[in-house]
């Protein structure tokens, strides 16, 4: 029996396969956070297991998340300890792309600058915010509304600005009121 | 190195590193799948200070089947038939691919002291489970024939 290789304890344990306990090879993550190697884990699963082999919760081949760090994976593949083709391996599931959240501010903001005119042109903006907040639910309508109302005051004299919020402020509570109808609507029928 | 190979010397590894008295396994010197392995027992129970010691087979399929471990040292227990075989569910069908020779072991102490009576392997220890004081004499007197008969 040989002495296992020196510098061993220097090797850092919170990045190995729960399984293999070697560095992971192909990492995927649990619903419940465990590090596995795909090949590790898919061998587990397809012998009559459905739960994670660290903490028992339910596990199938295809709620794990794939982990793509940077780069590629530094192992040799000769050194790969299991062959993928012999075992029948499928390729790791891949991950979900769920849309990015349209950023509230920026919308404003930007349009502030576009209106280039001043404290009025701040105003409108932020009617421009209580908009959105107001008619999150309805974003193409919304859009509709508001994309109609810009092109206005980008072009538009200072003194008209005053005017300008008057109506938006106006047209705000239509919408509101609109919306409310139409949820009312929703919930009723 | 196979799979299975490289395993079982990452957790001869962290055991060598944990340095546990009370739960210590080591391969034998031509096999790296047959190791052999010694616990003690919990203190302020009745195995306290009892040293076991325990044989540990590994196949092709380890750690996605248990190894098969057998009491070498006579254990009087309600869960440990005369053979050394061991009825524990997490070497069975609770067995889970994480865990490691030192879980197991771990796993084994807490079985000394605390034995699971409904599935008892040995009926007399199980008898016997509810008196402490009694079946710490049975138990003191039996291991005391095992270490002489064992000379």
């Amino acid at each position: 029996m040989q002495l296992p290789f020196a510098g061993a304890d220097s090797r850092d344990s919170r990045f190995e396969c729960n399984i293999c306990l070697d560095h992971v090879n192909e990492p995927v993550v649990t619903r419940c956070g465990h590090l596995f190697c795909w090949p590790c884990l898919y061998r587990w699963l397809n012998t009559n297991h459905t739960e994670c082999p660290v903490c028992k919760a339910g596990v199938s081949c295809d709620n794990v998340i794939p982990l793509y760090g940077r780069g590629q994976d530094p192992v040799d593949p000769r050194t790969k300890t299991v062959d993928r083709s012999a075992e029948n391996i499928p390729e790791r599931p891949t991950a979900e792309r769920p849309r990015a959240e349209r950023p509230r501010g920026v919308f404003g903001e930007g349009f502030g600058f576009g209106g280039g005119g001043g404290g009025g042109a701040n105003e409108f903006a932020q009617g421009g915010m209580t908009i959105t907040a107001g008619f999150g639910f309805f974003p193409s309508l919304f859009a509709l509304q508001f994309q109609r109302f810009t092109s206005a005051p980008a072009g538009a004299q200072a003194p008209a600005d005053s005017e300008d919020a008057a109506q938006q402020a106006m047209l705000s509570r239509i919408l509101l009121a609109l919306g409310t109808f139409v949820v009312a609507c929703l919930l009723l029928f | 190195m196979s799979a299975v190979a490289k395993r079982l010397q990452s957790e001869l590894m962290s055991l060598m590193m944990a340095g546990d008295d009370d739960a210590s396994a080591f391969p034998s010197e031509d096999n790296l799948f047959e190791w052999s392995a010694t616990i003690r027992g919990s203190k302020g129970t009745v195995y306290e200070d009892l040293c076991y010691e325990l044989s540990m087979s590994f196949n092709d399929e380890y750690p996605y089947k248990a190894p098969k471990i057998m009491f070498r040292t006579p254990c009087f227990h309600p869960n440990v038939d005369e053979h050394g075989n061991i009825c524990l569910d997490i070497l069975k069908e609770k067995w889970s691919a994480a865990y490691s020779v030192l879980s197991i072991l771990q796993s084994l102490r807490s079985l000394l002291s605390d034995p699971n009576p409904d599935s008892p392997l040995n009926q007399v220890a199980a008898n016997l489970w509810q008196d402490q004081t009694q079946y710490k004499k049975e138990l003191l007197t039996r291991n005391a024939a095992a270490v002489v008969s064992s000379r």
